[in-house]
Protein backbone atom coordinates (compact mmCIF):
# COMPACT_ATOMS: atom_id res chain seq x y z
CA UNK A 1 0.00 0.00 0.00
CA UNK A 2 1.27 3.36 -0.63
CA UNK A 3 2.39 5.53 2.07
CA UNK A 4 0.48 8.32 1.49
CA UNK A 5 -2.65 6.26 1.33
CA UNK A 6 -1.73 4.20 5.22
CA UNK A 7 -1.36 7.90 6.46
CA UNK A 8 -4.90 9.19 4.73
CA UNK A 9 -6.64 5.43 6.54
CA UNK A 10 -4.39 5.78 9.75
CA UNK A 11 -5.90 9.95 10.29
CA UNK A 12 -9.24 8.73 8.97
CA UNK A 13 -9.23 6.04 11.57
CA UNK A 14 -7.79 8.17 14.26
CA UNK A 15 -10.67 10.26 13.50
CA UNK A 16 -13.39 8.19 13.83
CA UNK A 17 -12.02 6.71 16.93
CA UNK A 18 -11.85 10.07 18.35
CA UNK A 19 -15.29 11.28 17.33
CA UNK A 20 -16.59 8.31 19.37
CA UNK A 21 -14.66 9.32 22.17
CA UNK A 22 -15.75 12.78 21.92
CA UNK A 23 -12.07 13.90 21.52
CA UNK A 24 -10.25 17.10 20.10
CA UNK A 25 -9.00 16.69 16.70
CA UNK A 26 -6.08 17.89 14.69
CA UNK A 27 -8.47 20.98 13.38
CA UNK A 28 -6.12 22.03 10.64
CA UNK A 29 -5.71 18.59 9.13
CA UNK A 30 -9.51 17.64 9.01
CA UNK A 31 -11.04 20.90 8.50
CA UNK A 32 -13.39 20.14 12.39
CA UNK A 33 -15.64 22.36 13.12
CA UNK A 34 -17.19 21.65 16.94
CA UNK A 35 -20.76 22.37 15.86
CA UNK A 36 -22.94 21.32 13.11
CA UNK A 37 -26.49 22.35 11.85
CA UNK A 38 -29.18 19.75 11.25
CA UNK A 39 -30.22 20.08 7.92
CA UNK A 40 -33.58 21.35 7.86
CA UNK A 41 -36.99 19.27 6.40
CA UNK A 42 -37.63 22.65 4.84
CA UNK A 43 -40.71 24.38 5.18
CA UNK A 44 -44.23 25.60 3.04
CA UNK A 45 -45.14 29.10 3.03
CA UNK A 46 -49.16 28.47 3.15
CA UNK A 47 -50.07 32.44 3.70
CA UNK A 48 -49.83 35.30 5.41
CA UNK A 49 -48.87 35.37 9.05
CA UNK A 50 -46.54 33.73 11.49
CA UNK A 51 -43.79 31.04 10.69
CA UNK A 52 -41.96 29.25 12.95
CA UNK A 53 -38.65 27.99 11.96
CA UNK A 54 -36.44 25.56 14.36
CA UNK A 55 -32.97 25.34 13.42
CA UNK A 56 -30.92 22.53 15.08
CA UNK A 57 -27.14 23.04 16.08
CA UNK A 58 -25.24 20.21 17.30
CA UNK A 59 -22.47 20.07 19.41
CA UNK A 60 -19.31 17.87 19.36
CA UNK A 61 -19.05 16.13 22.54
CA UNK A 62 -16.45 17.50 25.13
CA UNK A 63 -17.09 20.92 23.53
CA UNK A 64 -18.92 23.75 24.30
CA UNK A 65 -20.15 27.12 22.57
CA UNK A 66 -20.87 30.74 24.08
CA UNK A 67 -24.91 30.68 24.65
CA UNK A 68 -26.09 33.87 23.04
CA UNK A 69 -25.42 36.00 26.31
CA UNK A 70 -21.95 34.58 27.62
CA UNK A 71 -21.48 36.07 30.95
CA UNK A 72 -18.02 37.37 29.84
CA UNK A 73 -17.31 40.39 27.86
CA UNK A 74 -14.61 39.26 25.76
CA UNK A 75 -17.04 35.71 24.62
CA UNK A 76 -18.15 35.76 21.58
CA UNK A 77 -22.11 35.15 21.34
CA UNK A 78 -23.90 32.72 19.37
CA UNK A 79 -25.61 34.48 16.74
CA UNK A 80 -28.42 32.97 14.13
CA UNK A 81 -28.95 35.41 11.94
CA UNK A 82 -31.15 35.94 8.65
CA UNK A 83 -29.72 39.14 6.60
CA UNK A 84 -32.04 38.79 3.52
CA UNK A 85 -34.83 37.07 3.76
CA UNK A 86 -37.25 39.24 2.14
CA UNK A 87 -40.16 39.74 1.09
CA UNK A 88 -40.26 37.70 5.00
CA UNK A 89 -39.41 39.62 7.97
CA UNK A 90 -37.88 38.09 11.55
CA UNK A 91 -39.90 38.48 14.02
CA UNK A 92 -37.73 36.85 16.55
CA UNK A 93 -35.18 34.59 17.39
CA UNK A 94 -35.38 32.86 20.22
CA UNK A 95 -32.60 31.13 21.95
CA UNK A 96 -32.64 28.01 24.40
CA UNK A 97 -31.72 28.34 28.49
CA UNK A 98 -28.03 27.90 28.35
CA UNK A 99 -26.05 26.15 31.01
CA UNK A 100 -24.18 27.42 33.72
CA UNK A 101 -20.74 25.83 33.55
CA UNK A 102 -17.78 25.68 35.67
CA UNK A 103 -14.56 25.40 33.45
CA UNK A 104 -11.19 24.75 35.74
CA UNK A 105 -9.73 27.74 32.91
CA UNK A 106 -12.73 30.22 34.29
CA UNK A 107 -13.01 31.89 37.63
CA UNK A 108 -16.84 31.50 36.73
CA UNK A 109 -19.19 29.38 35.78
CA UNK A 110 -19.81 30.63 31.87
CA UNK A 111 -23.13 30.65 29.84
CA UNK A 112 -22.78 27.74 27.32
CA UNK A 113 -24.53 25.52 24.76
CA UNK A 114 -23.62 21.78 24.26
CA UNK A 115 -25.02 18.60 22.54
CA UNK A 116 -27.74 19.80 20.64
CA UNK A 117 -29.44 23.50 20.76
CA UNK A 118 -32.58 23.98 19.10
CA UNK A 119 -33.04 28.27 17.70
CA UNK A 120 -36.85 29.02 16.88
CA UNK A 121 -37.00 32.19 14.61
CA UNK A 122 -40.34 32.70 14.00
CA UNK A 123 -40.74 34.87 10.42
CA UNK A 124 -43.63 37.37 9.55
CA UNK A 125 -45.01 37.09 6.29
CA UNK A 126 -47.11 39.46 4.98
CA UNK A 127 -47.04 38.35 1.30
CA UNK A 128 -46.52 34.56 -0.20
CA UNK A 129 -43.37 34.91 -2.00
CA UNK A 130 -43.05 33.95 -5.83
CA UNK A 131 -39.92 32.32 -6.58
CA UNK A 132 -38.16 31.32 -2.96
CA UNK A 133 -36.29 28.34 -2.96
CA UNK A 134 -35.18 28.63 0.30
CA UNK A 135 -34.31 30.56 3.33
CA UNK A 136 -30.59 31.34 3.88
CA UNK A 137 -29.20 32.41 7.27
CA UNK A 138 -25.51 32.59 8.84
CA UNK A 139 -24.82 30.88 12.37
CA UNK A 140 -21.69 32.06 14.10
CA UNK A 141 -20.21 30.58 16.91
CA UNK A 142 -17.23 30.11 18.81
CA UNK A 143 -16.13 26.65 20.36
CA UNK A 144 -13.62 25.61 23.40
CA UNK A 145 -13.26 22.75 25.35
CA UNK A 146 -11.71 22.89 28.68
CA UNK A 147 -8.09 22.69 27.43
CA UNK A 148 -8.34 24.99 24.05
CA UNK A 149 -10.53 27.13 22.07
CA UNK A 150 -11.70 27.10 18.12
CA UNK A 151 -11.60 30.46 16.56
CA UNK A 152 -14.84 31.96 15.61
CA UNK A 153 -16.68 30.33 12.86
CA UNK A 154 -19.89 30.96 10.70
CA UNK A 155 -21.59 28.56 9.18
CA UNK A 156 -24.23 28.52 6.31
CA UNK A 157 -27.93 27.82 7.58
CA UNK A 158 -30.14 26.71 4.42
CA UNK A 159 -33.81 25.48 4.59
CA UNK A 160 -35.51 24.41 1.75
CA UNK A 161 -38.84 26.48 0.86
CA UNK A 162 -41.49 23.73 -0.59
CA UNK A 163 -44.21 24.62 -2.83
CA UNK B 1 1.31 -8.61 12.30
CA UNK B 2 1.24 -5.05 10.72
CA UNK B 3 -2.58 -4.71 10.86
CA UNK B 4 -2.51 -5.55 14.54
CA UNK B 5 0.72 -3.05 15.08
CA UNK B 6 -1.46 -0.04 13.07
CA UNK B 7 -4.94 -1.16 15.10
CA UNK B 8 -3.03 -0.77 18.00
CA UNK B 9 -0.99 2.51 17.27
CA UNK B 10 -4.91 3.95 16.41
CA UNK B 11 -6.42 3.16 19.48
CA UNK B 12 -3.70 4.36 21.61
CA UNK B 13 -3.53 7.58 19.59
CA UNK B 14 -7.54 7.42 19.85
CA UNK B 15 -6.99 6.75 23.50
CA UNK B 16 -4.43 9.72 24.15
CA UNK B 17 -6.84 12.21 22.12
CA UNK B 18 -9.46 11.00 24.46
CA UNK B 19 -7.71 11.51 27.20
CA UNK B 20 -6.62 15.68 26.09
CA UNK B 21 -3.27 14.87 25.71
CA UNK B 22 -2.84 15.30 22.29
CA UNK B 23 -2.38 16.43 19.44
CA UNK B 24 0.86 17.85 20.68
CA UNK B 25 3.68 16.99 17.75
CA UNK B 26 6.90 17.70 20.36
CA UNK B 27 5.84 16.37 23.76
CA UNK B 28 6.46 13.37 25.06
CA UNK B 29 10.13 12.96 24.45
CA UNK B 30 12.76 13.74 25.77
CA UNK B 31 13.10 17.48 26.20
CA UNK B 32 17.07 18.19 26.46
CA UNK B 33 17.09 15.62 23.15
CA UNK B 34 14.59 17.47 21.22
CA UNK B 35 16.57 20.93 22.01
CA UNK B 36 19.56 19.19 19.81
CA UNK B 37 17.14 17.94 16.78
CA UNK B 38 18.76 19.15 13.96
CA UNK B 39 15.09 18.69 12.52
CA UNK B 40 13.82 21.38 14.13
CA UNK B 41 11.82 23.78 11.72
CA UNK B 42 12.89 27.57 11.31
CA UNK B 43 10.46 30.14 12.70
CA UNK B 44 9.21 32.14 9.95
CA UNK B 45 9.67 35.55 9.03
CA UNK B 46 7.29 37.93 11.06
CA UNK B 47 6.79 41.47 11.19
CA UNK B 48 4.32 42.52 13.53
CA UNK B 49 3.32 45.48 15.67
CA UNK B 50 2.89 45.62 19.54
CA UNK B 51 0.80 47.88 21.48
CA UNK B 52 3.34 50.71 21.39
CA UNK B 53 2.94 50.71 17.80
CA UNK B 54 6.80 49.11 17.91
CA UNK B 55 7.70 46.49 14.91
CA UNK B 56 8.87 43.26 16.25
CA UNK B 57 10.52 40.86 13.47
CA UNK B 58 12.87 37.59 12.95
CA UNK B 59 15.95 40.01 14.19
CA UNK B 60 14.49 41.14 17.31
CA UNK B 61 14.55 37.83 18.98
CA UNK B 62 18.28 36.46 17.32
CA UNK B 63 19.66 34.50 20.54
CA UNK B 64 17.08 34.27 22.22
CA UNK B 65 15.10 31.91 23.61
CA UNK B 66 11.51 32.54 23.08
CA UNK B 67 7.45 31.25 24.14
CA UNK B 68 5.81 32.79 21.38
CA UNK B 69 2.37 32.55 22.58
CA UNK B 70 -0.96 32.89 19.84
CA UNK B 71 -3.95 33.44 22.09
CA UNK B 72 -7.41 35.67 21.96
CA UNK B 73 -9.46 37.72 24.53
CA UNK B 74 -12.32 35.50 23.31
CA UNK B 75 -9.92 32.19 24.78
CA UNK B 76 -10.41 31.01 28.28
CA UNK B 77 -7.95 28.36 28.36
CA UNK B 78 -5.51 30.88 27.26
CA UNK B 79 -5.89 33.56 29.86
CA UNK B 80 -4.98 30.81 32.86
CA UNK B 81 -1.39 30.90 31.05
CA UNK B 82 -0.83 34.50 31.40
CA UNK B 83 0.54 35.23 34.47
CA UNK B 84 2.66 32.22 34.06
CA UNK B 85 4.29 33.80 31.14
CA UNK B 86 4.44 37.38 33.05
CA UNK B 87 6.15 34.76 35.85
CA UNK B 88 8.65 33.31 32.74
CA UNK B 89 9.33 37.20 31.48
CA UNK B 90 10.54 38.45 35.41
CA UNK B 91 12.80 35.06 35.88
CA UNK B 92 14.53 34.22 32.54
CA UNK B 93 14.14 37.65 31.03
CA UNK B 94 17.85 38.64 31.94
CA UNK B 95 19.07 34.72 30.46
CA UNK B 96 18.44 35.76 27.20
CA UNK B 97 14.20 35.13 27.20
CA UNK B 98 11.78 36.91 26.23
CA UNK B 99 7.66 36.07 25.77
CA UNK B 100 6.32 37.21 22.59
CA UNK B 101 1.87 37.32 22.44
CA UNK B 102 0.44 37.50 19.55
CA UNK B 103 -3.41 38.20 19.84
CA UNK B 104 -5.54 36.74 17.18
CA UNK B 105 -8.88 38.81 18.40
CA UNK B 106 -10.54 39.95 14.91
CA UNK B 107 -11.42 43.20 16.48
CA UNK B 108 -8.39 44.50 16.67
CA UNK B 109 -6.07 46.62 19.54
CA UNK B 110 -9.34 47.52 21.79
CA UNK B 111 -10.18 44.10 23.06
CA UNK B 112 -6.18 43.41 23.27
CA UNK B 113 -5.32 46.89 24.91
CA UNK B 114 -8.28 46.43 27.96
CA UNK B 115 -7.04 42.92 28.57
CA UNK B 116 -3.24 43.52 28.23
CA UNK B 117 -3.71 46.24 31.15
CA UNK B 118 -5.93 44.16 32.91
CA UNK B 119 -3.35 41.63 33.47
CA UNK B 120 -0.34 43.89 33.42
CA UNK B 121 1.66 42.01 31.05
CA UNK B 122 5.49 42.59 30.81
CA UNK B 123 6.39 40.81 27.43
CA UNK B 124 5.08 42.49 24.18
CA UNK B 125 1.95 42.03 23.23
CA UNK B 126 1.70 41.71 18.99
CA UNK B 127 -1.65 41.63 16.84
CA UNK B 128 -2.04 38.84 14.56
CA UNK B 129 -4.31 38.19 11.51
CA UNK B 130 -4.78 35.58 9.42
CA UNK B 131 -1.72 36.09 7.05
CA UNK B 132 0.41 35.14 10.30
CA UNK B 133 -1.55 32.05 10.94
CA UNK B 134 -0.78 30.86 7.79
CA UNK B 135 2.81 31.41 8.05
CA UNK B 136 2.91 29.47 10.73
CA UNK B 137 1.29 26.53 8.79
CA UNK B 138 -2.24 27.49 10.25
CA UNK B 139 -3.02 28.42 13.86
CA UNK B 140 -6.56 26.77 14.72
CA UNK B 141 -6.10 25.89 18.33
CA UNK B 142 -5.80 28.40 20.81
CA UNK B 143 -3.57 28.64 22.84
CA UNK B 144 -0.71 27.76 20.24
CA UNK B 145 2.66 27.75 21.82
CA UNK B 146 5.67 27.45 20.38
CA UNK B 147 9.26 27.27 22.35
CA UNK B 148 12.37 28.78 20.06
CA UNK B 149 15.76 28.15 20.22
CA UNK B 150 18.68 30.39 20.40
CA UNK B 151 19.19 29.26 16.63
CA UNK B 152 15.53 30.75 15.52
CA UNK B 153 14.40 27.07 15.55
CA UNK B 154 11.26 25.65 16.97
CA UNK B 155 11.75 22.93 19.36
CA UNK B 156 8.52 22.60 20.93
CA UNK B 157 4.86 22.99 20.02
CA UNK B 158 1.89 22.82 22.25
CA UNK B 159 -1.99 23.10 21.32
CA UNK B 160 -3.97 23.48 24.00
CA UNK B 161 -3.60 24.38 27.63
CA UNK B 162 -0.22 22.90 29.33
CA UNK B 163 1.25 22.49 32.58
CA UNK B 164 3.18 25.51 33.31
CA UNK B 165 6.06 23.06 34.73
CA UNK B 166 6.09 21.79 30.79
CA UNK B 167 7.13 25.28 30.39
CA UNK B 168 9.73 25.63 32.46
CA UNK B 169 11.21 22.51 32.24
CA UNK B 170 11.76 23.49 28.27
CA UNK B 171 12.96 27.08 29.14
CA UNK B 172 15.68 25.72 31.31
CA UNK B 173 16.68 23.26 29.01
CA UNK B 174 16.96 25.75 26.03
CA UNK B 175 18.97 28.22 28.29
CA UNK B 176 21.10 25.83 29.53
CA UNK B 177 21.80 24.65 25.94
CA UNK B 178 23.14 28.16 25.16
CA UNK B 179 24.72 28.83 28.82
CA UNK B 180 26.73 25.26 28.07
CA UNK B 181 27.74 26.00 24.37
CA UNK B 182 29.54 29.45 25.64
CA UNK B 183 31.74 28.27 28.57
Amino acid sequence: MPRHRSSATLLKAVAALSALLGAPLPAQQLGFSAAMIEPSPGIRITGPGQLRVPITIRVRRGYHINSDKPNDPYLIPTRLSWPDVVPLRVESVIYPPAEEVKYDFSDKPLSVYSSRVEIMTTFLVESIPADMGELRGSFRFQACNDKACLPPKTLPVRVPVRR
Amino acid sequence: MQRTALLLAIVATAFALACGIGPMPDEGGDPAAAAQDSANPSIPEFSLRDLDGKTHTNADIEGKVVLLNFWATWCGPCKIEMPWFVDFQRKYKDRGFTVLAVSLDEDGWDPVREFAEKMEFNFPVLLGDDAVSDAFGGIMVLPTTLIVNQAGKIVFTHQGLVAKATYEEEIEVLLDVNATASL
